[in-house]
């Protein structure tokens, strides 16, 4: 007999199966990347509603905010994030990637580190990482440059 | 009736001329020398049509077609180069082979010197792509790792 693998609910404002809390934020991912920002702000925005304790809605919400180059509210939709799970190591790594963006180095490397420090081996620490190597080598100087030229247009 | 100057070596034809000095004779037959210029200015010409045909895709080939050119214009008129020249024209107007020489090698000293830059900027994109390219990897792979986690 075949064996059926245990749903894990979510205790949320209702009772969410994790698969489907899974496929939502998953599509509403790609309906960012088709650059549909409204539709993906509902969704994020539906979920973070029905899971209030979870900081990945929030972290999403942020990262839709970082795609629109809105940095502020990227950060405030992470701290969010971070408020519901203070030991969030990728809310707190994104923070650092947005401020990274907004020409805070100094800022941005200590929220990276911070970062580090929370999930050492995990696969935040290496994005945490690849952002501190990509600062070193000034990638984020000339993107900032090309961000402000093409806004400018 | 023998020459002074040659010497019959034993029975058979074959005959040493034997004078050191004196003066140099020269053939006054000249249909060779002429064929040879004829056939090198040909070729000379041929070559320049090779290399204006690759021009656009060669770097330094138009400076080398000008010399071809050059070259095979001298070979044709022998009168307008200096003898012993090989047939190319050292001054005067127009073509001038020197000239043309070093002017392509001062061509393809700066064309040497755009590659380098364009390599150095290729190199420098290169590096920019690779950076950009694992902080999204990692950034990718983080998120996903978090949303298949959420609880």
């Amino acid at each position: 007999m075949a064996k059926v693998a245990k749903q894990i609910m979510i205790s949320g404002i209702i009772e969410l199966p994790q698969e489907e809390a899974v496929l939502l934020l998953e599509a509403g991912y790609l309906v960012m990347q088709m650059k549909k920002y409204q539709d993906a702000f509902l969704i994020f925005n539906g979920v973070a509603d029905l899971i209030p304790h979870s900081d990945v809605p929030c972290i999403a919400l942020g990262n839709l905010y970082f795609a629109q180059g809105k940095f502020d509210e990227a950060i405030k939709e992470h701290k969010r994030a971070l408020k519901r799970n203070p030991n969030s190591a990728l809310a707190q790594a994104q923070i650092g990637e947005v401020l990274f963006f907004q020409q805070k180095f100094s800022e941005g490397i200590a929220a990276l580190k911070k970062a580090i420090e929370m999930d050492p081996k995990g696969l935040t620490a290496k994005f945490a990482n690849e952002l501190l190597n990509a600062q070193k080598k000034h990638f984020f100087d000339k993107l900032s440059v090309q961000t402000k030229s093409k806004r400018g247009k | 009736m023998s020459h002074p100057d040659i010497v019959n070596l034993g029975q058979g034809s074959i005959k040493l001329n034997v004078n050191a000095g004196g003066t140099i004779k020269t053939s006054s037959n000249l249909d060779f020398s002429t064929q040879l210029r004829k056939v090198m200015s040909q070729s000379a010409h041929l070559a320049s049509k090779a290399t204006s045909a690759a021009a656009p895709l060669v770097p330094g080939a138009s400076v080398m077609s000008a010399v071809l050119s050059d070259a095979a214009s001298s070979l044709a008129y022998p009168e307008n180069s200096i003898a012993g020249m090989g047939g190319f024209k050292i001054t005067g107007s127009g073509g001038n082979f020197l000239q043309s020489f070093e002017e392509m090698q001062q061509n393809m000293m700066s064309m040497n010197m755009q590659m380098i830059g364009v390599q150095r900027q290729f190199q420098q994109m290169s590096e920019q792509y690779t950076l950009a390219s694992n902080v999204l990897k990692t950034k990718h792979d983080a998120e996903k790792n978090a949303i298949s986690n959420i609880r």
